[in-house]
């Protein structure tokens, strides 16, 4: 296999905003494009990223090739990337190694470990969310940085109104709405049961730290259950599930 | 000794100092509420992954005397656990509360050991959790379940329930290891289940939960939901509502 990125920044958001959540993972490269879906060693979140074949400038995958690795590992080889670069993945002959290449002024070859990661696909969570809100992410992103003065935790409530987002500990309060029809920042709410739950506020910093300000980041919940939030990074989705605490 | 508020003296202190050690698993401090009624306890612990509530009905104490409707003792159950583990089988156990402290004295075969543990400062939150309406209930004895969970802790350190008509399945799973406990509906195992219910669960915080459990075990959940335990315990009735995990 081998396959071409153009645009070494964006492919290293995507795969930072992996590495916020899981240390490894199978990479599958196959007729869809790049996937990954793993959660993180204490099963609170997962995440499925996709990125689609059509965003490679080359894309030669005669067979899918799954592909173990250590997240740090490409990020290491990824720390100095720069926009104009492209990014080439391939593997050793014996498929025992990953090779990373950045070529711009320069060529650059990382060789990288292949990890015997066993185990079955994981499945999608089957949830039936009940309320979903679209909302832009630098306000998410300012909201978590916000509550997170005042509690290690966040309580999402989606009403046919409104989309709040409320942290409240021994220091105060803080309270972020954002309503239907009335805030911008609110790009959708679609509401067919009214859905409240509690969160931890690190994994969710570390979901949206990679995202663009200006995207559209889309929340769903259904009352106590696991949350889902998306949004994409180029051509890049993401699509991040959270156990919920109790409230 | 400033005014005495309280003076109590458990009928079985081993009991007493079982459900200690339960609660100590989760909460580093609590407040007990001693009314006319008896005595109470509910908090979240500080990750909010769990709900404890407790209660011991007036009956479970051999002396049960209150100067106040309802005295409140606030106190590092990290500490008091420690003090109880000082309790011999053999020994009586009488606790006496001031505003300021509380007075642990331990009784038998002519030792007497008296410990004096201060009241903390402590703010209380109301919490009250809401289930789901549609939930899978399970009955059985403590120790079926304790078996399951170790047979699970050997592949994986989350667990998940599954109940299906007359079956529960206790089903762990990392990589290509697999751990399965089948546990079917007989005369000391109720099921109750309107539509099948998969949930996965923490092993460490369910054998926490257990830990003083030796009768049978009520468990209620529903797919993706919070998981409610709840176990007597020589008069004490224990409640514990446990956050899902990701698949």
């Amino acid at each position: 296999m081998k396959v071409v990125f153009e645009g070494a920044d964006v492919f290293k958001k995507s795969i930072k905003a992996i590495g916020n959540i899981v240390d490894e993972g199978v990479f599958v490269f196959d007729e869809e494009g790049m996937k990954l879906r793993s959660t993180d060693p204490s099963k609170i979140a997962m995440v499925d990223f996709l990125l689609p074949k059509h965003a490679f400038r080359e894309y030669d995958v005669p067979e899918t090739v799954k592909i173990g690795l250590n997240i740090d590992d490409i990020l290491n080889a990824l720390k100095r990337a720069k926009s104009s670069e492209e990014v080439h993945l391939s593997l050793t002959e014996d498929g025992s190694r990953f090779i990373v290449e950045l070529i711009g002024k320069a060529k650059r070859r990382f060789v990288l470990p292949v990890l015997d990661i066993s185990g079955a696909e994981l499945p999608t969570p089957k949830l039936a969310f009940t309320a979903t809100a679209k909302v832009i992410a630098e306000v998410l992103q300012n909201a978590f940085k916000d509550a997170d003065a005042f509690s290690s935790h966040v309580t999402f409530d989606i009403t046919p109104e409104a989309f709040t987002i409320k942290a409240s500990g021994t220091k105060g309060e803080y309270v972020l709405e954002l309503k239907k029809d009335v805030h911008d920042a609110l790009l959708d709410l679609t509401v067919s049961e009214p859905a409240r739950a509690s969160y931890p506020l690190d994994y969710l910093q570390d979901m949206v730290s990679e995202v663009s300000k200006a995207a559209a980041v889309t929340i769903s919940l259904k009352t106590d259950a696991p949350l889902k939030l998306g949004y994409n990074i180029g051509d890049a989705s993401f699509v991040y599930y959270l156990a919920p605490r109790i409230e | 000794m400033s005014m005495e508020l309280l003076r109590v003296s458990p009928r079985n202190p081993r009991a007493w100092k079982s459900t200690v050690e339960t609660l100590a698993s989760f909460l580093t401090e609590a407040v007990f509420h001693f009314t006319e009624k008896g005595v109470w306890l509910q908090a979240l612990d500080p990750s909010m992954v769990v709900f404890v509530s407790f209660e011991a009905p007036r009956s479970f104490f051999t002396e049960y005397t209150l100067n106040h409707p309802e005295v409140k003792v606030p106190i590092s159950l990290t500490d008091y656990q420690r003090i109880l583990s000082r309790l011999s089988s053999s020994d009586s156990l009488t606790m006496t509360f001031s505003s300021t402290n509380l007075y642990i004295v331990m009784e038998g075969s002519g030792i007497r050991k008296e410990f004096v543990l201060p009241a903390l400062d402590i703010r209380e939150s109301s919490t009250t959790v809401t289930m789901p309406e549609s939930l899978s209930s399970v009955t059985l004895p403590a120790n079926f379940l304790k078996e399951a969970l170790r047979n699970a802790s050997i592949v994986a350190r989350h667990v998940t329930l599954r109940t299906v008509d007359d079956r529960f399945v206790v089903e762990a799973r990392e990589g290509s290891n697999v751990s399965k406990t089948v546990i079917k509906v007989s005369p000391s195992v109720s099921i109750a289940s309107d539509k099948e219910s998969i949930s996965t669960y923490s092993i460490e915080y369910l054998q926490n939960i257990l830990r003083g459990a030796e009768g049978n075990v009520t468990l209620e959940y529903a797919s993706d939901s919070p998981l409610r335990i709840s176990y007597t315990n020589e008069g004490i009735r224990l409640v514990f509502v446990l956050a899902p995990l990701i698949l």
